[in-house]
């Protein structure tokens, strides 16, 4: 598993706006599939991964799925 | 700064179930299945945020008829020693009494031991008949790896009084397959929260005040999900509308987010203070109304603190006084990321004015919470850099480690004291790993000129300290006396501390090193100090034990016995705070004490106390130091198999938890001191050759053990080489003020000269050791030594021999007759058996038949040959013969003579 810095997209069961995008530093949210939301963005580290996850704990979102993307090229 | 009192408000705070507010409803099935969940010793409340956890829980403790402890949990409690401050607090309140019993019992600067705050609250609940449920709500806040294990500890050994009831967003990592699989687990979880179509009527209805349509709340129940949040804020919406069927018809058309939806329905629907009222102080963990006036830059905010608790706005009260309140956790993360969506830019300074408000009222946790959440790293290192003395004062080290982890790195840099700070805080706080590379940080700060600060004291001091402590972990004595000698020129009385640790670590250094004549003064010294007076009682304590420890070195085994005993009595006695660091380290020296007064059954009861106190507060040196010591007893009782099992144990221990120097060593040294007592000399040989003693070694105390077994080994086989090795020994001991040591190395020179065909010189040498050993009543020594010290011993036991040759420095009658016991009970006897009625006794040169002391007390009584003869029935030429032997057997010349030497030896009462 990868330590630094990378791009992650959070998939949640909740529609939220792009406002809320606010609230996740650097995320922008896109309505997904069914009422879902995915969230997409750079994270700097697993703490950071995980401050992310419990944002969306605390807020009582349902959480589906968290994947690691590609990181974009740079060409 | 009333900094005292504010904590105290602030914990108070803590301590409060959520109130049961108007309009709540009852959820009885929840209620019975809490009821029935109590009977396992552990009881989980799972679910994500706003399921009604707390309000379920709070209702059932509410009727429950049982005690209940209740402690919400904040980031701050992932200090373990706070944590279970706070647990013992909450406990206070069911069981008024604990918190003293508890509340200084852990941590301390080279032992981080939380554990032993969970023995102690083991220990007080221990004896109680009365069922405790102590609830830990919003554990999902707690990420210390030290309090889930603390937890863990605790359950391990939950007194039968004691339920615990976990309230939390996620599992908590506490042994719940294990638990669950041993029916010791019960669990409320998501499913079982929700609310049923009945109880979503119920809840809306009363918060409505009138009656939906079945359908409708059938509506609102499937769109939120039996959701007790969204449920909430459904009612607060309902409350004020009056066109109920298009709202719920819009709420259910929609696919936002439920909560987000609702949060909107509920702002719109106040006025704009109060919606900018919400959104302003959602910032803030906990509200007062000077502090909500602070952040606006308002002087309105208690009021519409007020008005908004009576709103049922998911403001709660946290105390009775309308002081502070906080708003419900979801609500308020809820209005967080509105506030976020809305007015990003206000953001910081909201919680620029918070820090500002809680630093200026001396709660530093707060200011920092709000600094470091703005990423102010510069305003919070200043508040950290003040309140570093003050944390490490109440044994907080592991909040300051958790604050100083929270700065950058880069940022520490250019603070050498924090980065020393930290280094301390690390070691403290177990994050051992941590200390050399900041200790490295701090120095190169230092070299590279960047500027010192407030805190503790001299950086270069504080790194001393932090070095002296590592050493000291490994019984590194010579470096940490180095380490703390160089610290103390840099610092004074004024670096309280600071100061006192250097002085505490040097003491501690020198005491490993043997010298307890330079250690006396330094602790006379810090027994006195004023720091300790003003700091945790723990500390004091701690310097105490190591005034013990001194103690015994010293021989002075009345003044050591004293102070561990105190020390026990007084951590069992809970309206006392002045408790002792650790009641295995007590239990501990007192086996040892107890074992050099030969009272063997006492030490194996404090042995066994030892070895048990400590596997249960991981102390793993103390835990080997203890075992030995029971092989000690248990060799010397004669069970040789459980001795050297006990050995065992000490070895695996010592191997497995890096266990090194002078006590891992003493595994080995006992292990062939048993050897050689049993003869199996090739075993010691093999040990020998192991050690790699070599002639010319210096005399170091913490060898000491080893080469006195050397000396035992060469007693037979070389005996001159024996003396000479002895000699330097010696004199070190006796110029480190080593009584203990003096003792039994005289014994051992003693038996040399013996061997060497020097009884005179033995005799002479064995009455220093008893006249040395008397005032302590250290008596084992000479019985370790078996069958040879006991016939040195014998010799001198017969008549007056001995008063002959300590010129009227008598060693005491009663440590004689002490000694001649232990000798016969170790099946070595000093007297010469006596025939049944007849009695030894040292001093006497044979023992007295029965018919000599009825003679013997007649002529106490002052009665002439014929009155003895007349009233025993015999010829007055017999008794002349009973007083000739009699005088005899007493070495005395004269009939009152023999009377006075009589009483002097105990024969008569």
């Amino acid at each position: 598993m990868s330590g630094g810095p990378a791009f992650y997209e959070i998939r949640v069961d909740a529609v939220l706006d792009d406002a809320w995008s606010a609230c996740f530093d650097g995320f922008v949210a896109t309505e997904g599939p069914a009422g879902q939301t995915v969230l997409t963005g750079p994270l700097a580290d697993q703490a950071a991964l995980h401050g992310a996850l419990a944002r969306i704990r605390d807020l009582g979102v349902p959480l589906l799925s968290v994947r690691q993307l590609e990181p974009p090229s740079t060409s | 700064m009333g900094t005292g009192a504010n904590r105290d408000v602030l914990l108070a705070t803590k301590l409060r179930p959520p109130p049961l507010r108007d309009g709540f409803v009852a959820r009885p099935r929840l209620s019975a299945s809490l009821a029935d969940a109590v009977s396992r010793e552990l009881v989980v409340v799972s679910a994500p945020a706003g399921f009604g956890k707390s309000s379920a829980i709070a209702e059932w403790a509410a009727r429950c008829g049982t005690p209940v402890a209740w402690l919400s949990l904040d980031d701050a409690d992932n200090d373990p020693v706070r944590f279970w401050r706070h647990v013992a607090a909450a406990l206070d309140v069911a069981r008024p009494g604990i918190a003293a019993a508890v509340g200084a019992r852990s941590g301390g600067v080279s032992t981080p031991s939380y554990h032993a705050a969970v023995a102690a609250l083991v220990n007080e609940l221990a004896e109680s008949a009365e069922t405790v449920v102590l609830v830990l709500d919003d554990y999902h806040v707690v990420d210390s790896a030290a309090v889930h294990a603390s937890l863990t500890d605790l359950l391990e050994h939950l007194p039968g009084a004691l339920r615990l009831l976990v309230a939390t967003r996620a599992d908590p990592p506490l042994p719940l397959a294990r638990m669950r699989a041993r029916g010791r687990l019960a669990e409320l979880r998501a499913e079982d929260l929700r609310f049923t179509v009945a109880e979503s009527g119920a809840l809306l209805g009363a918060a409505t005040a009138r009656s939906l349509s079945p359908e409708a709340t059938a509506t609102l129940a499937a769109r939120t999900e039996g959701w007790a949040a969204g449920l909430q804020l459904a009612a607060l919406s309902l409350a004020r509308r009056t066109d109920v069927e298009r709202f719920v018809t819009e709420f259910s058309g929609s696919n936002r987010f439920v909560l987000d939806y609702l949060t909107e329905e509920v702002l719109d629907g106040q006025s704009a203070a109060v919606r900018g009222f919400l959104l302003e102080t959602s910032v803030l963990e906990r509200l007062s109304g000077p502090l909500c006036d602070a952040v606006r830059g308002r002087d309105d905010s208690q009021e519409l603190l007020e008005q908004i608790e009576q709103a049922n706005l998911f403001l709660h009260p946290l105390d009775d006084v309308r002081r502070w309140w906080r708003y419900h956790h979801l609500f308020a993360d809820l209005l967080r990321a509105r506030l976020a969506r809305e007015q990003p830019g206000r953001v910081a300074d909201l919680h620029r004015a918070a820090g500002d408000w809680f630093a200026r009222h001396g709660l530093a946790d707060q200011a920092v919470h709000h600094l470091l959440a703005i990423g102010d790293h510069e305003r919070a290192a200043d508040i950290v850099g003040e309140q570093v003395p003050a944390q490490l004062r109440r044994r907080e080290a592991a909040t300051l480690y958790r604050w100083l982890a929270a700065l950058p790195r880069e940022r520490l840099r250019l603070r050498p004291h924090l980065c020393a700070t930290k280094a301390l805080a690390a070691l403290v706080s177990g994050h051992v790993e941590e200390v050399e590379p900041l200790l490295a940080e701090a120095e190169g700060g230092l070299d590279a000129g960047a500027e010192s600060g407030p805190g503790l004291g001299p950086v270069p001091a504080v790194v001393a300290l932090v070095r002296a402590e590592l050493a000291l972990r490994t019984g590194g004595g010579g470096a940490a006396v180095r380490h703390a000698r160089d610290g103390l020129t840099l610092v004074d009385r004024a670096d309280g501390y600071l100061e006192y640790f250097l002085r505490y670590d040097l003491a501690a250094g020198f005491l490993l090193e043997g010298a307890a004549e330079a250690a006396e003064p330094l602790l006379d010294e810090l027994a006195v100090h004023p720091w300790a007076a003003r700091a945790d009682p723990f500390f004091a304590a701690r310097t105490l034990s190591l005034i013990g420890w001194m103690r015994v070195v010293q021989g002075r085994l009345d003044e050591a016995l004293r102070i561990y005993r105190n020390a026990l009595d007084t951590w069992a006695r809970p309206t006392d705070r002045t408790h002792l660091p650790d009641a295995g380290v007590a239990h501990a020296r007192l086996a040892q004490i107890s074992y050099l007064r030969g009272e063997l059954d006492a030490a194996a009861e404090q042995a066994e106390a030892a070895v048990e106190q400590c596997r249960r507060l991981g102390r793993p040196r103390w835990q080997v130091t203890a075992l030995v010591t029971a092989a000690r007893i248990r060799h010397a009782r004669g069970e040789d198999d459980r001795a050297t099992e006990a050995l065992d144990e000490a070895g695996g221990l010592a191997a497995g938890s890096g266990v090194a120097g002078p006590i891992a060593a003493s595994v080995g040294v006992q292990a062939a001191r048993i050897a050689l007592a049993r003869g199996r000399v090739d075993d010691v040989a093999d040990w020998v050759r192991g050690r790699g003693f070599a002639p010319g070694d210096e005399p170091h105390y913490p060898r000491e053990p080893e080469y006195l077994l050397l000396a035992r080994f060469l007693l037979r086989r070389q005996p001159r080489q024996a003396v000479q090795l002895l000699a330097g020994w010696h004199d070190l001991a006796e110029s480190q003020h080593r009584t203990g040591s003096v003792v039994e190395i005289r014994v051992l020179a003693a038996l040399a000269h013996a061997e060497l065909g020097d009884p005179a010189g033995a005799a002479t040498i064995l009455v220093d050791a008893l006249a040395l050993a008397a005032p302590h009543r250290q008596l084992q020594v000479f019985v370790d030594e078996g069958a040879a010290a006991a016939a040195l011993l014998r010799e001198l036991l017969v008549g007056r021999r001995l008063e002959r040759l300590d010129g009227g420095r008598a060693v005491p009658h009663a440590f004689l007759s002490a000694l001649s016991a232990a000798f016969h009970r170790s099946g070595h006897p000093l007297l010469p058996a006596a025939r049944p009625g007849a009695v030894a006794a040292p001093g006497l040169v044979e023992p007295l038949t029965a018919r000599e002391q009825e003679i013997l007390s007649l002529l106490a009584d002052g009665r002439p040959n014929r009155a003895i003869a007349e009233e025993l029935v015999i010829s007055v030429d017999t008794v002349k013969r009973h007083v000739t032997h009699l005088l005899d057997k007493l070495a005395a010349g004269n009939r009152t003579e023999a009377v006075a030497r009589a009483r002097v030896l105990g024969l008569l009462s």
